[in-house]
């Protein structure tokens, strides 16, 4: 596998084929963090095309020492930044629908342990889709999609402070939003 | 055990975070790569399509409003023609010249004529009306005078109230400076006899002090 700088000087080279090697390899992580953004497939798909677009129009700004995939999130932050004012104070319309993507657990559960999932899931997504987009999107990067919280400071241009200040207030905002299903949870543990 | 002794808040995070992290993944459409090499492509040869568009504009400027000119070259998802903000990029219409239309001024014989019907048709509403716009001016003047007598009436006995304040308060402190300066002197005169003495006494602690001091000093 080719590493990511090689790749992005080949595509400065002329090579545009080799975009495509980079779009493959980062356009779950970004259709996932735009998805989880914005809980709309078609709006997540508009949000990774234009990320990526934009990032080859960019890419001959982008720094070699910086990893591509803090680069990436930057811009798709951003574009998801501009899909949150764009939409501003429209209704939301959450589309909570069956996921394609439900994990099977290893032990077939019972079918109201799956109905019960299912409406855990949606509740917390539903709750992380209330929070603003400035603590949804550390909320995101962080416990979904893995990312340090140095490199969320990065990404979202704040200090490491800010970030995980955010991260505080979103987690408190999200424990009185889920109160009752945490504290069942909790129990039935 | 540990669990037990922890805040509830933690339990709570802790549970929280568990539920973040076990949010399934989402699997991207299959033909999303193809789409944004599409666009980029396409992006890439925007510019020789906006020098082919300009002429065109140019020719077709004043039939078709600048909407209908945006090219559609790109790949579109009919979802996003549907929808009112399509997120999806477009070659945006760059670097056209936009014929500039200023707001021209009226000439100066239209503005003319407009003043001249305008005042015609004041005179004759002030005429036709007779005596009743002299009495509403009259009537609103009166009543700006009443309550500009008003106001100063109000300023009038605000003033007056500030003054009486500070008088009593100027009273006051001269009844108290009055009281302190006779106390002063009533105990300056009690005490007169005793200064001399008193001074003396502490004179004499300060040498006695002083000796002892230097003796603890200098003990040779």
């Amino acid at each position: 596998m080719k590493p990511d700088a090689e790749l992005v000087q080949a595509v400065l080279a002329g090579d545009r084929a080799q975009f495509a090697v980079l779009v493959e390899r980062y356009q779950r992580e970004i259709f996932n963090l735009a998805y989880r953004s914005t809980h709309h497939r078609e709006d997540a798909e508009d949000i990774t095309q234009k990320t990526f677009l934009r990032a080859f129009r960019g890419l001959g700004s982008y720094d070699p020492a910086r990893p591509l995939r803090t680069w990436l999130y930057t811009i798709a932050v951003n574009v998801c930044r501009d899909w949150a004012r764009r939409r501003g104070s429209r209704p939301s319309t959450v589309e909570l629908v069956e996921s394609d993507g439900v994990r099977v657990a290893e032990a077939a559960p019972q079918p109201h342990e799956v109905a019960a999932q299912k409406e855990t899931r949606l509740a917390v997504e539903a709750a992380v889709m209330q929070l603003e987009p400035d603590y949804r999107l550390p909320v995101i990067l962080f416990y979904m999609r893995g990312v340090p919280q140095a490199e969320i400071a990065e990404i979202m241009g704040v200090p490491l402070s800010i970030v995980k200040n955010r991260l505080f207030r979103a987690r408190r905002r999200l424990r009185t939003m889920l109160g009752d299903l945490l504290e069942e949870a909790t129990v039935n543990e | 055990m540990n669990e037990r002794r922890r805040p509830e808040h933690e339990l709570l995070d802790g549970k929280l975070e568990a539920l973040l992290r076990t949010l399934p993944e989402e699997e991207p459409p299959a033909d999303l790569t193809r789409r944004i090499m599409a666009q980029v492509l396409a992006a890439e040869e925007a510019p020789v399509q906006q020098g082919a568009q300009v002429q065109t504009r140019a020719q077709k400027q004043s039939q078709q409003p600048s909407r209908q000119r945006a090219p559609q070259a790109l790949p579109q998802r009919p979802q996003a023609l549907a929808s009112p903000e399509p997120l999806t990029p477009q070659p945006q219409p760059l670097a056209l010249p936009q014929p500039l239309t200023p707001r021209q001024p009226l000439p100066p014989w239209q503005l003319g004529l407009a003043l001249t019907a305008a005042a015609a048709v004041a005179l004759f509403v002030v005429v036709s009306s007779w005596p009743a716009p002299a009495e509403l001016i009259l009537s609103v003047g009166a009543t700006l005078a009443r309550a500009a007598g008003s106001a100063l009436d109000w300023l009038h006995t605000g003033v007056r109230l500030l003054g009486t304040l500070l008088d009593n308060v100027g009273g006051a402190l001269a009844a108290i400076w009055t009281v302190v300066r006779a106390g002063t002197r009533a105990a300056a005169a009690a005490a007169g006899p005793l200064i001399l003495p008193a001074a003396g006494a502490t004179v004499l602690l300060q040498l006695l002090l002083w000796a002892m001091l230097r003796t603890r000093r200098d003990p040779a």
